[in-house]
């Protein structure tokens, strides 16, 4: 075990650095949810041309066959720039979606357009905007005309309006398995949703849209979805990290900069203290990331999910942590809509709210631990 | 970055959890699992059965009898005595032992290295003073010399197992010139030295393990004195540098919070509302969680490189240590419920064979609350820790 990057790993954060500083990746506020998506698809097709779509995909498939741990460092810098390309949907999500399908047809299919960052696939699970659970699921395949075909209705697809493909959650009388969907299905109606952040979300209406194979078997359908967004939720939280990093930095900046009482307000103990708080709690969500990426291996699926949990509830919880203390310690600037801080506390609190909050994720690490 | 334990950490770990737990005698391992204090004979026995094995002193070199351990292997067997119900090793032999190796002279090392590994020789700390606590450089203690040894006055507070110790390794004021840690000395001395008192101080839970220390006009060779006079300073901070892994408490914790578990399922087995089961049960996982998270803040920290501005430093280790300590301890003392009001201090200093009212473990629960209390000020406190954290990181992060 080590923490220091390797060569590959250093050029790797490089290479991500300078995509986001140059193609001036940031997450826009876009009245249009057209103009916002156009501009981060032709971004992310640029960064997959670096390979970073295909980061998680296995060599065998055409992949980088990097692990999560490279995806953590990769979504870290993007979260650091605020950049807006789907790389944890539309990448690894997906990436890990397709690659636990036992069918070969559709593996062939669809990998090479994901690690071309062509085809862009986000996944449609939330039915709910109360709760985040993956498994309550009332959309259903039916038979109409002889053909199979999918009906229900999707709530708050994440990156939903820049999607090609929904990668669609389904009830069977087996179990739950997922389908996917074309965006242009004409039985498909995409309606998309404004982000807190900015980013544009869509909400799915299905009548009849037309289903291929799925993806998996009814018995393993849930388990994989678990496994692709667990994968996911340990990316996310690398970029949590990211933002937090920034926030962090501008209050150090402002701490030591803006004057009252005569002095620069970094030199009060309150506000050093509140920083170094700030500090030692990014410091342990990045612990608990680092964590989570290694339990990604394991064998073991309660032990991952329980290890990914307890990794995505420090970051909700100590991400908000990092959010608080940075208004606070920018006072009338902090809340002012304007300065770029405004921008990460809107993404940190989407993270937050995305596959699972500090509660639901709280709650399933005492479901995996408890009898142990 | 490689996330993954190599193949021969996983055969260490293994190999020393299972040793350990062979290993802790049951009595003693009774008495930690019922929250009781130990005595210094408990101390003593174990250490001695550590010596039989050759692990008796984890932090030292080859050369000097340790065995050997990486930093990580270090972290694996504290965790494996603290999970086994062992008595936490005397922090001191990590302190004073690599001291000894470092600056001592071959006289000092070949008088006072071989006492401590079976406590022969049981060393305190003389280091805080009643005026001087955080602001330890204003220590006032003096040291004048005459002829060949030095004459001792003043006051050390707060001196841990002082009343069991035969030696002390302390910091001693030679010099009133130039900045207040230009002039302090680094002195062992003997308890037994005439002129020297120590009085006992009772802890909130009633406990006796720190002490006040008098010196009145005690007379110490200057032959004790560790790298020279007036460079007293470097070898404290060299000491503290020494107990970097200790101070995350990560085993002690992880102790406490199996204790938690283990009270959890008591309270479901007498019938506890759910409601409570589940506050308790929720809290027990958010402090779970955090323990996850500190214990590899520790393996980054023991991975960094000497320097790397980067790494997380010592300080945050300090202050989640502190904190996970305080929030298990007061979650025991919660769980332990209106069995608190009650409290036998005999039982629980382990004095005579009487079993408190409702047993050992809640006897102790309110008690260990109490007992952790110190748990933010021992080793720096959590105020000091953010201070030192602020200067480290925020230059740094401002230049980002």
């Amino acid at each position: 075990m080590n923490f220091d990057l390797s060569d590959d790993q250093r050029a790797l954060v490089d290479t991500v650095e300078k995509f986001a500083r140059s193609a001036d990746a940031r997450r826009q506020v876009t009245s249009s949810a057209q103009a916002a998506t156009e501009g981060a698809a032709a971004r992310w097709e640029q960064m997959a041309e670096l390979g970073l779509a295909a980061l998680v995909i296995a060599e065998d498939n055409g992949g980088m066959g990097l692990g999560v741990a490279e995806a953590v460092l990769v979504s870290e810098i993007l979260g650091q720039f605020l950049a807006q390309e789907p790389f944890v949907t539309a990448g690894v999500l997906a990436s890990k979606l397709l690659e636990q399908s036992p069918s070969e047809e559709l593996r062939a299919k669809y990998l090479p357009g994901v690690a071309e960052g062509r085809v862009r696939i986000a996944l449609a699970s939330d039915e709910s905007v109360h709760e985040f659970d993956l498994a309550s699921v009332t959309t259903h395949t039916e038979d109409r005309d002889g053909r199979t075909v999918i009906s229900g209705r999707k709530e708050l697809v994440i990156d939903g309006a820049m999607a090609t493909h929904f990668a669609v959650t389904v009830q069977e009388a087996n179990g739950l398995n997922v389908f996917l969907v074309a965006a242009d299905d004409p039985n498909l109606m995409v309606t998309p949703v404004r982000g807190l952040d900015g980013g544009w979300m869509a909400r799915l209406d299905l009548d009849g849209a037309g289903a291929e194979e799925p993806l998996f078997d009814a018995e393993t359908g849930l388990s994989s979805l678990e496994c692709a967004v667990d994968h996911a939720t340990v990316a996310i939280c690398g970029e949590a990290l990211g933002l937090a990093n920034r926030m962090i930095a501008l209050t150090a900046g402002y701490l030591q900069t803006r004057q009252q009482f005569g002095k620069a307000i970094g030199t009060f103990q309150a506000l050093q203290h509140r920083f170094a708080e700030m500090v030692t709690l990014a410091e342990q969500a990045r612990s608990g990331t680092l964590m989570a990426a290694a339990a990604l291996g394991n064998d073991d699926p309660e032990r991952r999910k329980a290890d990914v949990s307890a990794a995505k509830s420090l970051v909700c919880r100590h991400g908000r942590a990092v959010v608080e203390g940075a208004i606070q310690l920018h006072g009338g600037i902090g809340i002012t809509d304007e300065y770029e801080l405004s921008r990460y506390v809107r993404r940190m609190i989407e993270i937050e709210k995305t596959w699972g909050d500090e509660l639901y994720h709280e709650a399933r690490f005492v479901r995996m631990t408890e009898g142990r | 970055m490689d996330l993954n334990l190599s193949s021969a950490d996983i055969a260490f770990r293994d190999m020393i959890r299972g040793e350990i737990a062979l290993m802790v005698p049951e009595d003693i391992k009774a008495r930690v699992e019922n929250l009781q204090h130990l005595r210094k004979e408990d101390y003593v026995r174990w250490q001695s059965i550590l010596d039989q094995r050759g692990w008796a002193t984890p932090a030292w070199p080859v050369e000097f009898g340790g065995p050997g351990w990486s930093p990580m292997q270090r972290v694996f067997f504290e965790e494996a005595c603290f999970m086994a119900g062992a008595p936490r090793q005397i922090p001191h032999i990590n302190m004073i032992g690599p001291v000894l190796q470092t600056f001592g002279t071959d006289e000092q090392k070949r008088r006072y290295l071989p006492g401590i590994p079976t406590l022969r020789d049981w060393w305190c700390q003389g280091y805080s003073e009643p005026g001087s606590g955080s602001d330890l450089a204003s220590l006032r203690t003096r040291a004048v010399r005459d002829g060949d040894r030095y004459i001792i006055n003043g006051q050390k507070i707060w001196t841990t197992w002082a009343h069991w110790s035969n030696h002390m390794f302390c910091l001693v004021r030679t010099s009133d010139a130039g900045r207040p840690q230009e002039g302090i000395t680094f002195l062992l001395l003997k308890m037994d030295t005439p002129g020297l008192t120590v009085r006992p101080i009772h802890s909130l839970d009633g406990a006796h393990d720190v002490n006040e220390v008098f010196f009145d006009d005690v007379a110490v060779p200057i032959e004790n004195v560790i790298l020279g006079e007036n460079q007293g300073w470097t070898v404290a901070k060299f000491l503290l540098n020494a107990e970097r892994t200790e101070i995350a408490g990560v085993g002690q914790s992880k102790r406490m919070l199996q204790f938690a578990r283990r009270l959890l399922a008591e309270l479901t087995e007498a019938g506890v509302s759910s409601a409570r089961l589940d506050a308790f049960r929720s809290r027990i996982a958010g402090i779970a969680i955090d323990l996850k998270a500190h214990e590899w803040t520790l393996m980054r920290v023991i991975d960094a490189k000497p320097g790397d501005p980067k790494a997380p430093s010592a300080s945050f280790l300090k202050l989640c240590g502190t904190d996970l300590l305080e929030r298990v301890s007061t979650l025991l003392m919660d769980m332990g419920g209106p069995a608190g009001l009650a409290y036998d201090m005999d039982a629980r200093n382990g004095h005579g064979d009487d079993v408190p009212p409702y047993g050992h473990v809640l006897n102790g629960t309110a008690a260990t609350f109490l007992e952790y209390r110190k748990s933010g000020l021992v080793g720096g406190t959590t105020e000091i820790q953010k201070n030192l954290i602020y200067r480290e990181t925020v230059i740094r992060w401002a230049a980002q």
